[in-house]
């Protein structure tokens, strides 16, 4: 009874609040994972910042998430700062453009959304900060410090889309006064 | 989905990239100094303190009961290497007075007196997926330490630091290709540059390159940094020889050297930032 019932200002304003603390705990927490361990690490900003870009259902919100978390990865993985902002701040615009406009909300079309721009992540890192260079010669760097991070990425994905699921079915805002706006809007047509 | 690339939403994005452009040029130009990067570095140090310390006090404890056979084993193995440390300690007290009598007598100065260090460093976080094990510690451009000072531990060398910021300064270390030393033997003197790959840097070793075929360095022999590059101090010890082959084209020798620092273990450092000769090259002489 109490799920069906319409939020308050109030509980609207409280879950947003909580809900954006989430996102950034959670952003925090993978950091301080990735920066703490001297092993392969998954790239978490990856899969959290397309599962904001699904859940917010807003270009402008996916694309500032999308710049937060790559430049976290920036200063986690130590690379050029601004390499990863500036590819996931165009990739979390345009995930959230697909997920609005062409694709279905669901797991697999997010799985195959994030395991897409994790490997093409992880080429573009080989290409500009390893392969330009010729400082791989023997694929060491390329198996252990690239397909290793992005083969982690892409099995801790759908831990993500579950999280993510979790924090938007507790701390989301429910849209019962628009359907009912909207099934007005049909009995008046 | 058109009406949006008109929208004012997405001009808002493209003035962000643009100014995200602007800011990722700036960091390539001024590439020992990242204040983005810093800001972001600022706020999770306490946290990334935290949880390293949280870390390493997991690991210890679980270590000790993981590693218990192993542990027992070397154990046995430490004593008798202890025993026979005991008789070496006898011979090098010996030297030891006879050393420093020889310095008195000639008036030489203590080890070293050029130094000025920083205060002790803590690693405070490691780089994410990084082949070359490259960290960032807790004291920058504040406790005097600049771009290119060399990092040291209390038994041998480290690294350079690659860039500084008011607290905080990234450290790559001698595993990486990006930091060839200048190095020789201090038995024979014979020279050669310390340098690495990716293979190695996963073994935690490197190797000491352009060694004259003629020369008779040993398995053993301890490499010391030669200082002609003006970026590392002379007579730092990098580390031990393991093994010496010709190089293919048989011009010269190869040695792999174990670094005397467990580059991938340390959690704490010192960074050397100022040292007679410093960024005075061999070369520009």
């Amino acid at each position: 009874m109490k799920k069906n019932r319409p939020q308050t200002l109030k509980e609207k304003r409280r879950n947003l609040i909580i809900k954006w603390l989430l996102y950034l705990l959670v952003m925090a927490a993978s950091f301080l994972f990735m920066t703490v361990f001297d092993i392969a690490v998954p790239l978490f900003h990856i899969p959290i910042a397309i599962c904001i870009a699904i859940y917010e259902k807003n270009e402008l919100t996916a694309a500032f998430m999308g710049l937060l978390c790559g430049l976290l990865t920036d200063v986690a993985c130590g690379k050029l700062f601004g390499f990863n902002g500036f590819m996931l701040t165009v990739v979390c615009m345009f995930v959230s453009l697909l997920f609005l406009y062409v694709l279905r909300h669901n797991t697999v079309n997010y799985f195959i959304v994030n395991a897409a721009t994790t490997v093409v992540f992880g080429l573009l890192d080989y290409l500009f900060f390893y392969a330009m260079w010729g400082s791989d010669i023997n694929g060491r760097i390329f198996v252990f410090n690239i397909l290793i991070p992005m083969l982690l990425t892409i099995v801790v994905s759908p831990l993500m889309w579950l999280l993510f699921k979790a924090i938007h079915h507790y701390f989301g805002i429910r849209k019962e006064h628009f359907m009912a706006e909207q099934s007005e809007d049909i009995v008046r047509e | 989905m058109r009406d949006f690339f008109f929208s004012k939403k997405f001009k808002i994005i493209l003035c962000v990239l643009a100014f995200l452009v602007g800011i990722t040029l700036y960091t390539v130009k001024e590439s020992s100094s990242d204040p983005a990067n810093s800001v972001i570095s600022k706020i999770f140090a306490p946290f990334q303190k935290l949880s390293t310390s949280i870390k390493n006090g997991v690991e210890n404890s679980l270590s000790v009961i993981t590693n218990s056979k192993q542990n027992y084993d070397e154990n046995i193995e430490l004593r008798k290497k202890l025993d026979e440390l005991y008789v070496q300690i006898i011979d090098y007290q010996k030297l030891k007075n006879e050393n420093d009598q020889l310095r008195r007598v000639i008036g030489l100065k203590e080890d070293f007196p050029d130094f000025a260090f920083s205060p002790p460093c803590q690693i405070i976080s490691k780089t994410a997926n990084d082949p070359f094990g490259s960290f960032v510690i807790d004291k920058g451009t504040a406790d005097g330490i600049s771009v290119y000072d060399p990092v040291i531990t209390d038994t041998g060398l480290v690294g350079i630091v690659t860039k500084a910021s008011t607290t905080y300064s990234r450290v790559t270390t001698i595993l990486s290709p990006e930091v060839p030393v200048g190095a020789y033997c201090i038995r024979n003197n014979t020279t050669g540059i310390v340098e690495c790959d990716a293979e190695l840097a996963a073994e935690g070793i490197c190797r000491m390159k352009y060694i004259e075929k003629d020369s008779d360095l040993e398995a053993g022999d301890i490499i010391v940094t030669s200082g002609n590059s003006g970026l590392f101090p002379k007579d730092r010890i990098i580390g031990t020889v393991e093994e010496i082959y010709i190089e293919e084209s048989g011009l010269s020798k190869t040695a792999i050297i174990k670094p005397i620092a467990d580059i991938k273990e340390i959690q704490s450092v010192f960074v050397i930032t100022s040292f007679n000769g410093q960024g005075e090259s061999y070369e520009e002489e």
